[in-house]
């Protein structure tokens, strides 16, 4: 006991963090159920101990020397919180903390590479430092018309992740084939797609993540759309959750393409007529389920493919395993054997699937690396957009 | 006008108030919905901290209940509805209850043979081993079932519909013919009652509903109650911890705490006893000799009288206490089961093997509550659970008039509080009654000449039961070569009601003055026979029984012969008991209908009012000149979320006026003395006049005293004051501190320095009355911290309170649970410092007023030394049985109400006075005391006034008269007197005598046992309650052991004197047993006040003494045997066979040798 550090409580930090985060770290009684779920710990020697992290945040004290920045938000621990803490708010919110020492005087405070994440969005209104006016690459040679709100039911939002990384881009491609199967009038706003913030928001600089809601509310609500399909999970989770109230700015009300597309199939527009003879299990992404309690429609969407054969991973639905994206993750480098999404195609192969179907671009990403680094004869990754194409009744046009 | 209670409920909560109603004159309708009464209480093993064998101490209550003439079972039952209002005494109303019965499809003709069961095709999960086990479609739940009818789960057997080809397996063997499928289904039974209690117990959660603790993935992933099966000799594994995996022993168990306990996903309340089983489960997996057994928990709520010291035993006895909660529990690829959990307490991610895995689960309400509450018309509370109303009753008051709640059903409570609010709901539907019924005795003609033994024996087959076994026509015979025999026969049943015609003819015709039925078990029986001799005109002490089935056929099936010889030499011994039966009359004794309650704070103003409600004149003491006691000092009561003490102590000062109680304020007692029934006190008002008052019964509420501090410069910092200080404080206003911290368990739960003899447990009320003034603080804007070694906020609503808290922003700090406070925390220039276990560092606290949270101390009166009440360890009032005697004390007529029995908070103090009330209220209703003619009796002629047997008495019933030595003599109290006998056995000069069970029917029995080849026998001491009921159960679970036992039966094996064993060895007998109910280091299952410990110190005695006599000890052993221990009782039997050959084979060889 002797040789351990003391600290001293202080009133002021301990309100200010009470104010930000609500009082919602005050709920803890740590039990270290947190620590315990985290996939940190089964990847690392030291897990990320999301119990300490929150009673410092009851405390008020401020000890930098846990990494804010591993969580990837994945919030399995909140989903076996047994008191309901907002985990995820507050480890956003010591990480706003963060930022603002880095403001001051202590640049360290931040993760590397993270400012300039957020210089990116601000310079090319994209996370992934690409020029703005590369924005419809991905559509390749797709014609695409703009939206209109006199023409078409729904505007696709693409996000700035299928728009410009080399394999999110095919989950687009495939989707507008999909769409454009079921005969379903779209547009997209091609270069004027603007960024949803998402990415600010997860490493936790909520000011500029408003400053930029601000900006793409007002555009999306010009749209003139009733109704936005989005491809990826974590723009959906922003629009759902983090957006200012839809009524006020009347924006478009947000739908990830797995609900939209299960609307079709439901609705018959969507017909696979090519069976699949696959055994498929499926990868729920953690801002669909866990974040936003979506585990149906893309289920639903796979059984009704005819011949796929879905499988269950043993950890699945609120306690699938996250792939390792989130929380800023996707910009920050992890060590090859600390990649949960290792794990995560253990577990695929475990069912005896051969294909493992996820419906977010960051999973599509991540497992698909560790897919390849598993070898040749690993299971096949594929977006659910994908292979609903593949179903469809044109083998020939199956170019990719 | 009514004189009925409906009790609904049959568990310990239930059958508690159905005695005390039934005690007190009012007749029970009791409904039941399983086939057997005895709830949750009858399939645990042991009860925490005591380890008191759950059933043995169940079942005899179980059984009163089944035998009062006052109480009607209705089992299978539910009640559909209830019409009217409550009635009060001399005013119209009552309800009209409907209740709906499931046929059982077997009659009262049943003799619980079991032939049935054996026949019977069909094979289902048995509900009372947790579905551990099998049992058949015709069944009785557990040995012990009250009602003991045998049951059919018609929704299982094959003859009923669709299984429309008849089976009729059971009726073709049924040797009574008790079988009966024409029954309708279901009949509706309607019936009046004055009011109702409530006491449907709870269901836990079924952990399927949590997936990330495995349970139903893993054979070896139990839950608590499936433990508390294996554990338990009677259970499926016959008490081997076994994994039902592979049935091997397991070498780790991992205990879970809170398995959706304090979550909000599914219960947010605190399940309150799950710490304690948990404990004890660790303790007897240790004691099992499981290498390494783990527990995983948050706060170890150990709140009740002696927990915290067992939890302490269980840690020295090597179980580990780990502070964490599992994120995943599941099946690894070895076979064992994989946990993933924090240590909190080191920061350590943890994932580790186990192989068997115990989940706490929680506590939830009973199945069909909802629409039960809709049928009674009272409501419920946000979790489920009945909603109390606190002013009148603690949580026993429901929302409606004239019904209440006990036990579970109105929140988690474990045994001593369900039984406590059982009586105390007793007390409340008493007050609803306008008469009262005792049942009387039939008016026979006498039969003549009853001096002379002229003795009947009847010897029934039961079926093939005996006579499978037992060749009952020689049995017949030997018996009429036996003296004074006038009259012997068999009977195919002897219970049943013809035959019991024909025993009741024969009695008459024959001038028969003395009955043996050799038959089965006294303890089910006896009550049967005992009428049948009142019908003939025969004093029912006349008879004796013989239990040739349980003890002889049912245990000996491949030993027809030595079996039949054996059930000679039992009727022998019967009879020779028999013929030295003397008539006894029950008597009564001299009452005063006045009760006197000392102590006027909220304990002692509800027992007065209770009492006073009843119709009893009732006294109210109090030496302070207003009432309310401690509540006077407060503000809020917590955790109830808007009652107010002033509220609450006027609210009762209201009903103590109404009820007509009188209330003598500035009063103290001077002296009180007498016996139940007349204590005769001399009580001192403060003008300095002195009067005199007889009361029958005593309530003593004298409350408890809160610790005076000396740590942390209390008293000399004025920063530093207690959390009665600050109460004060904020009544009046004048609270100012910005940064206050409370220092919890000041003067709890720690041994105080210079008093090492008292050993204080935790005080109950103080965290939870803490969390509620550090609201308060919080809400006018203070910083609040608090510390504490755990948080136990055990009862309702009050984990809900804490959770609350913490919302806004209260700050809890977990100090070394080890120390005294003032050890591990420092408080210096305006900062307390400790070490966070939960962070790893020490902390600064800013601290503006340390708020210190005192403990309750035991009252300092002169009370006990003047009614002879024990005390326990720490210095509070000692109830007569942790688990079934909460508010009884070990003199009868006194009872213990509040905190002077032990710290407790507001509500548990009203319902532990309530259940004063009931107890006392049940003593008095009769306006006699009925004693059963078993207590002891002075032949003063004898006594040489030597006064060993008054330091003997465990119960304070015999008094010293004059001084010890030629002149003095004693007076036994028979009121006081509960018939155990240690003072017999005490006194050298046989100058005590205990009917029913004299020395000299006891000799007679050793002679009569030993008359043939008595070196091949074993002569076994058993006492009624526990190792006579193992030998009985051992014949129910039909366990075979050698037939050399004889086995003599009296109430308490403190009974047994010296010179029968001596006459045992005089007859050569083989070997001799001593037996008695179990005594541990923990505690002991005696039903006599602990009289079993004087057992074992004149056994060693014994033992040391005829082994100089060259007895080797082998051949005089002592064995204590739980009433659920069958099986021990079987071994135990072969071990001492094999005894008794080595000595005789010895002797003999011994003898050719002398030759």
């Amino acid at each position: 006991m002797s040789d351990t550090t003391t600290l001293v409580l202080d009133d002021a930090n301990i309100e200010r963090l009470i104010e930000l985060t609500d009082g919602a770290a005050a709920l803890c009684y740590q039990c270290g159920v947190c620590t315990a779920t985290c996939p940190w710990g089964m990847v690392r020697d030291e897990p990320l101990s999301v119990r300490t992290l929150i009673r410092q945040a009851q405390l008020g004290l401020q000890d930098g020397k846990i990494d804010l920045w591993l969580c990837t938000t994945c919030a399995q621990c909140e989903a076996d919180c047994p008191r309901g803490v907002p985990i995820v708010e507050i480890m956003r919110s010591l990480r706003l903390l963060a930022w603002e020492r880095a403001a001051g005087a202590v640049p360290a405070a931040v993760e590397k590479g993270l400012p300039s994440l957020l210089w990116s969005i601000y310079w090319n209104e994209n996370p992934w430092s690409q020029p703005p006016s590369m924005r419809m690459s991905w559509a390749k040679n797709l014609l695409l018309p703009a939206f209109d709100p006199q023409e078409h039911e729904i505007l696709l939002y693409i996000g700035c992740t299928s728009s410009y990384d080399p394999r999110a881009q095919k989950i687009a491609r495939q989707l507008v084939r999909v769409l454009e199967a079921a005969g379903v009038r779209f547009g997209v706003l091609g270069e004027r797609e603007p960024c949803c913030g998402e990415a600010a928001l997860s490493v936790g600089h909520r000011p500029y993540f408003e400053e930029i809601a601000r900006h793409t509310a007002q555009v999306l609500s010009a749209s003139g759309a009733q109704e936005m399909v989005i491809i990826s999970p974590h723009c959906y989770d922003v629009f759902v959750n983090h957006y200012p109230s839809a009524t006020e700015l009347n924006l478009p009300a947000p739908v990830h393409y797995t609900q939209h597309l299960s609307r079709l199939v439901e609705q018959d527009r969507l017909k696979f007529e090519h069976p699949l003879e696959i055994v498929c299990t499926y990868q729920d992404p953690c801002y669909l389920s866990r974040h936003n309690s979506e585990y149906e429609a893309p289920r639903r969407v796979l059984s009704a493919i005819p011949g796929l054969q879905l499988v269950e991973m043993e950890r699945s639905r609120e306690n699938a395993l996250c792939c390792g994206g989130g929380g800023g993750r996707m910009w920050l480098d992890t060590p090859v054997e600390q990649r949960f999404s290792n794990l995560r195609i253990q577990d695929a192969k475990a069912t005896g699937a051969t294909t493992l179907a996820t419906a977010c671009p960051f999973c599509a990403v991540c497992l698909e690396d560790s897919a390849r680094l598993a070898g040749p004869s690993s299971i096949q990754v594929l977006d659910l957009a994908e292979i609903a194409a593949l179903a469809l009744d044109h083998p020939a046009a199956q170019s990719e | 006008m009514s004189d009925s209670v409906l009790v609904i409920g049959g568990g310990i909560a239930g059958i508690q108030a159905a005695l005390d109603l039934a005690e007190a004159g009012a007749r029970v309708v009791m409904v039941e919905r399983e086939g057997t009464i005895g709830g949750v209480m009858a399939v645990l093993d042991k009860n925490f901290p005591t380890l008191d064998c759950s059933i043995c101490i169940e079942a005899p209550k179980m059984s009163e209940v089944g035998l009062h003439p006052n109480i009607e079972i209705l089992s299978l039952a539910e009640v559909v509805s209830l019409e009217g209002t409550p009635s009060y005494a001399g005013r119209d109303g009552g309800f009209q209850v409907k209740i709906r019965q499931q046929a059982r499809y077997v009659t009262d003709a049943c003799t619980r043979c079991g032939e049935c069961t054996t026949v019977c095709p069909v094979i289902m999960p048995n509900e009372y081993d947790s579905g551990m086990a099998s049992r058949k479609a015709i069944f009785t739940p557990i040995p012990q079932s009250v009602p003991g009818a045998y049951r059919i789960d018609i929704d299982s057997c094959l003859n009923q519909p669709p299984n429309y080809l008849p089976c009729n397996h059971c009726s073709r063997v049924c040797p009574p013919k008790a079988i009966d499928f024409s029954m309708p289904p279901t009949t509706e039974i309607i019936r009046q009652v004055g009011s109702v209690i409530l006491a449907t117990g709870y269901s836990m959660l079924d952990p399927r509903r949590m997936a990330e603790f495995g349970y139903g993935k893993h054979p070896d992933i139990l839950t608590a109650l499936e433990f508390e099966r294996l554990v338990n000799s009677a259970g499926p594994t016959g008490g081997e911890i076994i994994r039902p995996s592979n049935g091997e022993h397991p070498e780790n168990i991992l205990f879970v705490l809170c398995v959706g306990s304090r979550d909000q996903r599914f219960y947010r309340h605190c399940s309150r006893f799950c710490c304690m089983y948990s404990i004890k489960h660790a303790y007897q997996a240790i004691d099992h000799g499981v290498k390494q057994v783990d527990v995983l928990y948050m706060d170890v709520r150990a709140f009740g009288k002696g927990f915290d010291g067992f939890w302490q035993r269980t840690r020295a006895e090597g179980a580990r206490f780990l502070r964490g909660r599992p994120s995943r529990i599941a099946a690894d690829d070895g076979g064992s089961i994989s946990v993933t959990y924090e240590d909190t307490e080191r920061a350590q991610r943890v994932q580790d093997r186990y192989d068997m895995v115990v989940l706490a689960n929680a506590v939830s309400p009973p199945e069909g509550l909802a629409a039960l509450a809709g049928v009674l018309g009272i409501e419920m509370d946000e979790d489920g659970f009945i909603r109390s109303l606190e002013t009148y009753g603690g949580l026993v008051a429901t929302t409606r008039m004239g019904i209440y709640a006990a036990g579970c059903v109105s929140g988690p409570k474990d045994i001593p509080d369900s039984v406590a609010e059982g009586s105390g709901a007793a007390a409340l539907a008493l007050a609803h009654l306008s008469k009262r019924y005792w049942p009387e005795t039939p008016d026979v003609e006498p039969i003549p000449g009853v001096e002379t033994p002229r003795v009947g024996v009847f010897v029934c087959h039961c079926g093939s039961n005996i006579a499978g076994v037992i060749d009952v026509q020689r049995v017949v015979e030997y018996a009429h070569g036996l003296p004074n025999v006038v009259f012997a026969s068999n009977q195919m049943f002897s219970c049943a009601g013809n035959t019991q015609q024909e025993i009741e003819e024969a009695i008459k015709r024959e001038n028969i003055t003395r009955v043996v039925v050799a038959a089965c078990s006294p303890k089910t029986h006896e009550s049967i026979f005992r009428g049948v001799l009142e019908r003939a005109g025969l004093n029912p002490f006349l008879l004796e029984m013989s239990n040739i089935r349980n003890m002889d056929s049912w245990v000996h099936k491949h030993e027809k012969e030595a079996a039949t010889q054996k059930a000679m030499d039992m009727v022998r011994m019967a009879v020779e008991k028999a013929r030295r039966l003397v008539p006894l009359q029950v008597s009564h004794l001299p009452l005063t209908q006045t009760a006197l309650v000392i102590g006027g704070g909220i304990a002692g103003m509800t027992a007065a009012t209770a009492l006073a409600c009843q119709g009893f004149e009732t006294h109210l003491v109090e030496k302070s000149p207003r009432l309310g006691g401690l509540l006077n000092e407060l503000e809020h009561i917590a955790p109830h979320p808007d009652l107010l003490a002033s509220q609450l102590v006027q609210a009762k000062i209201k009903q103590v006026a109404e009820c007509g109680v009188q209330v003598h304020l500035d009063t103290t007692v001077e002296t009180i003395g007498g016996v139940v029934g007349n204590f005769h006190t001399r009580l001192q008002n403060g003008t300095g006049s002195g009067f005199d008052l007889t009361a029958g019964a005593v309530v003593v509420a004298t409350g408890s005293l809160p610790y005076q501090p000396v740590e942390f410069g209390y008293g000399m910092d004025p920063s530093v004051i207690t959390n009665l200080e600050l109460e004060k404080m904020l009544q009046e206003g004048r609270f100012s501190a910005r940064q206050v911290t409370f220092v919890a368990c000041v003067g709890s739960r720690q041994d105080i320095p210079g008093n090492e003899a008292a050993r204080m447990g935790c005080s109950r009320y103080c965290c939870t009355s803490m969390i509620s003034q550090a609201i308060r603080l919080r809400q006018m804007g203070a910083s609040v911290r608090l510390l504490c070694k755990e948080v136990r906020t055990y009862s309702r609503q009050a984990e809900e309170l804490y959770e609350s808290a913490m919302r806004q922003g209260v700050q809890v700090f977990l100090y070394d649970s080890q120390s005294p406070p003032q050890h591990a925390i420092t408080f210096t220039d305006g900062y307390a410092e400790l070490y966070d276990h939960l962070l790893g560092v020490n902390l600064r606290i800013p601290t503006d007023l340390l708020v210190l949270v005192v403990g309750l101390r035991p009252p300092q009166d002169m009370l006990a030394e003047q009614l002879k009440l024990a005390r326990s360890e720490d210095g509070f009032y000692m109830e007569l049985h942790p688990k079934l005697g909460p508010v009884q004390t070990a003199v009868e007529g006194v009872y213990l109400a509040g905190t002077s029995q032990g710290a407790k908070d507001v509500r548990e103090s009203m319902a532990q006075a309530l259940a004063a009330a009931g107890k006392a209220g049940a003593l008095m209703a009769r306006g006699v005391i009925e004693k059963q003619p078993l207590t002891a009796r002075l032949i003063p002629e004898l006594c040489k006034g030597c006064m060993r047997c008054v330091k003997v008495c465990p119960f304070g019933a015999i008094e010293q008269i004059g001084l010890p030595g030629k002149d003095g003599s004693v007076l036994i109290h028979e009121a006081a007197c509960m018939g155990c006998g240690t003072c017999a056995a005490e006194c050298n000069f046989q100058a005590i005598e205990m009917p029913y069970f004299t020395r000299e029917q006891i000799l007679a029995q050793v002679d009569a046992a030993l008359a043939e080849r008595p070196e091949e026998k074993c002569l076994v001491f058993t006492c009624n309650w526990c190792s006579y009921a193992g030998a009985d159960l051992a014949g129910i679970e039909k366990r075979q052991y050698p037939p050399s036992a004889r086995i003599i039966r009296t109430m308490c094996s403190a009974r047994f004197e010296e010179d029968f064993v001596t006459r045992a060895f005089e007859n050569n007998a083989g070997a001799v047993l001593v037996t008695g109910c179990r005594l541990t280091e923990t505690g002991s299952d005696c039903h006599y006040n602990y009289a079993n410990r004087l057992t074992w110190k004149r056994f060693q005695h014994w033992q040391r003494k005829f082994e100089r006599q060259g007895i080797v000890p082998e051949r005089l052993q002592l064995r204590w045997i739980s009433a659920a221990e069958g099986k021990e009782f079987a071994e135990k039997m072969t071990e001492m066979d094999e005894v008794v050959m080595k000595y005789k084979v010895n002797r003999d060889t011994s003898r050719q040798v002398d030759r």
